[in-house]
C-alpha cells in the first residue's frame, strides 16, 4: 500500500481525486482515503498519545468520524487532506492527552516503548531492516517538538509547511525542530549502535538500543527498502 | 559536542531524509563528499524508512469498517442541517470519552436517527450526559467546549486540564489568537466558519513566542558571525544569553540555530523569507487545510 508520496516511479493513487469522489459520496473513494492515511495518522498518534494502541485506534476512529462528517465542506489537494486529517487527529489526541492528564511524547514511560514495537510489528511487511516499530520508538525518544516534527513530515507525509499548519507554528520554526530531531536522531543511532565506517552505505545499519528490542529487524533488503518509497 | 562530528547533517541532507530520500548512498554525498562516514546518513535513511514503510499489507487496517460506517451514515444523512451535525457530533463524541468508538458510531447513528438537535439549538451542552470526559467539559455550555477542544495549548510543562467557562485559558500568557470564547458561543453552530479560528491558529502565544525570540536571535548570532564575530564573545553578551540557555551550551547553540557549517549565513534566511510574509498569528483558516463552513477539524 502506498501512502508515501514521494517516488516518481510509484506515484501514489491519486488522492485529489479520492477526495472529490468521496465527496460525491463514493465510498470506495473514502476506503482509499482512508487506507492511503490512516497508517501514518496511526502511527504518529500512538507516539503521540502512548498508552496502549487501542488509544491511538480510539482516537484514529473519532478523527475518520469527524474526517466523514465534515469532508464535505473540505477543499484542497491530497497533502492538503492529509495535513486536515492530521490536524483533525491531532486535536482528538490532545483532548485524549488532557483527559488522562498526560504529556504528549515526553510522557512516554520506558516500557511503552517495548509495548510500541509489540503493537507495530511489521512482520508481515519484512522489508524494513530497522522494524517500524523500534524506528518509532527511537523518534519518540525525541523532544517532543522534535518528534511531532519528524513524525509529520516522514510519518504522516507532509512537507515543512503542511506541518507547520497541522502543528499551528511556523514552518521555519517545524524546519528547524526536525532538523534537529534528526541530528538528535543520528545521535541516538551513533550512541546506540556505535555506527563504524564498515556498513556498506545502501544497507542502513539497525538501531540497536539497550532499551528497544531489535524485534523485526531483518537484513539485506535494501533494495526492496528503496523500491518500496 | 565537537561541531565538526562526522555526523554532521546539514540542512540539505536534512531536507533530503525528511523529504524521503531513498537510503542511496548518493543521497546527499555531493555534500557529504570528504566526509567520513556517509553510513550515518545511511543508517539515518534507513531508520525513516523503516518509520515511513508501508503497513502491513493484505489485512484491513484498524477502524476501517467503523470510518466506512461513518461516512454511509453521513453520507445518506444529506439532508442534515449543518447544526445537526454539530449536535451530532458533539455528543457522538462527548460519549466516545466514556465508551469504545464502536459505541461512538452507535451514538453517530442513533443521533442521525432520532435527532438531538435541539442540544445544538439551545446552545449548550449542559443537556449531556454528566460525568462525561473530565467534568468541567461535560458540564461547560458549548463555547467552554469548544474551547476545551481547542488545540493544544502546546506547553509541554502539561497544564492540568482545566477547562473550564471561566478558567478556560489553561495556559499562561495571552488568547488573542484564539476565538473568544462567547464569539464562540454565539457563532457556535450557526456560524461554523467562525470557529473555524480555531482550526488555523492551533498554537497560543505561549509556544509561538518562545521559539520566534529564540529564531530571531539565532539569526541574529548567524549573522554576527558571519560578520566576522567571534563566537565566544557573542555568547557572552547579554543579549544572547537565553539563546545559550536554550541551547545547553555555548558549542550547541551552532547546531541549536541550524546554522550551516559550511555557510556560516543565517540558517534560517532560506525558510525566513516566506515565513515572515506570512504572519503567524493572523494565520486565517485557508493558510490551514481549507475548510468550509461547518469543517473545523477541532469542534466537538
Amino acid at each position: 500500500m502506498m501512502w508515501r508520496v514521494h517516488s516518481p516511479e510509484h506515484p501514489p493513487p491519486d488522492l485529489a481525486d479520492a477526495v472529490r469522489a468521496a465527496q460525491r459520496g463514493d465510498e470506495e473513494a473514502f476506503r482509499l482515503l482512508f487506507r492511503a492515511v490512516q497508517p501514518g495518522l496511526l502511527r504518529y498518534l500512538r507516539v503521540l498519545v502512548g498508552g496502549g494502541p487501542e488509544d491511538a485506534e480510539d482516537i484514529a476512529s473519532e478523527a475518520w468520524l469527524q474526517i466523514a462528517r465534515d469532508l464535505g465542506g473540505f477543499s484542497g489537494d491530497a497533502d492538503g487532506f492529509r495535513g486536515w486529517a492530521a490536524t483533525i487527529a491531532r486535536n482528538r489526541a490532545m483532548d485524549h492527552l488532557r483527559r488522562v492528564r498526560r504529556r504528549p511524547i515526553a510522557d512516554l514511560p520506558e516500557e511503552y516503548l517495548a509495548e510500541l514495537a509489540a503493537a507495530e510489528d511489521t512482520a508481515g511487511s519484512a522489508v524494513a531492516l530497522v522494524s517500524t516499530a523500534d524506528a518509532l520508538a527511537l523518534i519518540a525518544r525525541l523532544p517532543p517538538d522534535q518528534a511531532e516534527a519528524v513524525l509529520l513530515r516522514v510519518v504522516v507525509g507532509l512537507d515543512a509547511e503542511g506541518a507547520a499548519k497541522v502543528l499551528g507554528k511556523r514552518s521555519g520554526s517545524v524546519r528547524m525542530a526536525s532538523h534537529r530531531g534528526l541530528r538528535r536522531l543520528a545521535k541516538l543511532l551513533e550512541a546506540s549502535g556505535g555506527r563504524s565506517g564498515g556498513i556498506p552505505a545502501q544497507q542502513p545499519a539497525a538501531p540497536s538500543t539497550g532499551k528497544i528490542p531489535p524485534q523485526g529487524v531483518t537484513a539485506g533488503r535494501s533494495a526492496t527498502l528503496k523500491d518500496m518509497r | 559536542m565537537s561541531t565538526n562530528r562526522s555526523r554532521r547533517i546539514d540542512r540539505a541532507a536534512a531536507e533530503h531524509l525528511l523529504a524521503g530520500a531513498p537510503a542511496d548512498p548518493s543521497a546527499g554525498q555531493d555534500r557529504l563528499a570528504g566526509r567520513t562516514v556517509p553510513t550515518d546518513h545511511a543508517a539515518l535513511a534507513g531508520l525513516i524508512a523503516s518509520a515511513a514503510a508501508p503497513a502491513v499489507d493484505g489485512g484491513e487496517l484498524p477502524g476501517e469498517q467503523a470510518a466506512l460506517t461513518a461516512f454511509r451514515t453521513v453520507r445518506d444523512q444529506p439532508a442534515a442541517a449543518p447544526r445537526r451535525r454539530t449536535a451530532m457530533a458533539a455528543t457522538a463524541t462527548a460519549r466516545a470519552r466514556a465508551f469504545s468508538a464502536k459505541a461512538l458510531l452507535a451514538a453517530c447513528a442513533a443521533t442521525a436517527l432520532g435527532g438531538v438537535a435541539f442540544a445544538a439549538s439551545t446552545g449548550g451542552l449542559g443537556h449531556l450526559p454528566g460525568g462525561l470526559g473530565g467534568g468541567p467539559v461535560a458540564h461547560a455550555p458549548e463555547s467552554a467546549l469548544a474551547k476545551a477542544s481547542a488545540p493544544w495549548s502546546g506547553t509541554p510543562s502539561g497544564q492540568p486540564f482545566h477547562q473550564s467557562p471561566t478558567g478556560a485559558s489553561s495556559g499562561a500568557g495571552p488568547r488573542s489568537a484564539r476565538p473568544e470564547p462567547s464569539r464562540s458561543a454565539s457563532a457556535g453552530p450557526a456560524v461554523p466558519s467562525a470557529t473555524a479560528d480555531g482550526t488555523a491558529v492551533p498554537t497560543p502565544a505561549p509556544s509561538t513566542a518562545v521559539p520566534t525570540e529564540l529564531e530571531r536571535l539565532c539569526q541574529a548570532y548567524g549573522e554576527r558571525l558571519a560578520a566576522g564575530d567571534k563566537a565566544k564573545a557573542l555568547l557572552a553578551d547579554p543579549r544572547f544569553a537565553p539563546l545559550l540557555k536554550a541551547a545547553g551550551g555555548a558549542d550547541d547553540v551552532r547546531e541549536y540555530c541550524d546554522l550551516d557549517e559550511d555557510r556560516p549565513a543565517p540558517a534560517l534566511g532560506g525558510p525566513k523569507p516566506t515565513d515572515r510574509g506570512r504572519p503567524s498569528e493572523t494565520a486565517n483558516p485557508p493558510t490551514g487545510h481549507q475548510t468550509r463552513e461547518g469543517t473545523e477539524p477541532d469542534r466537538q
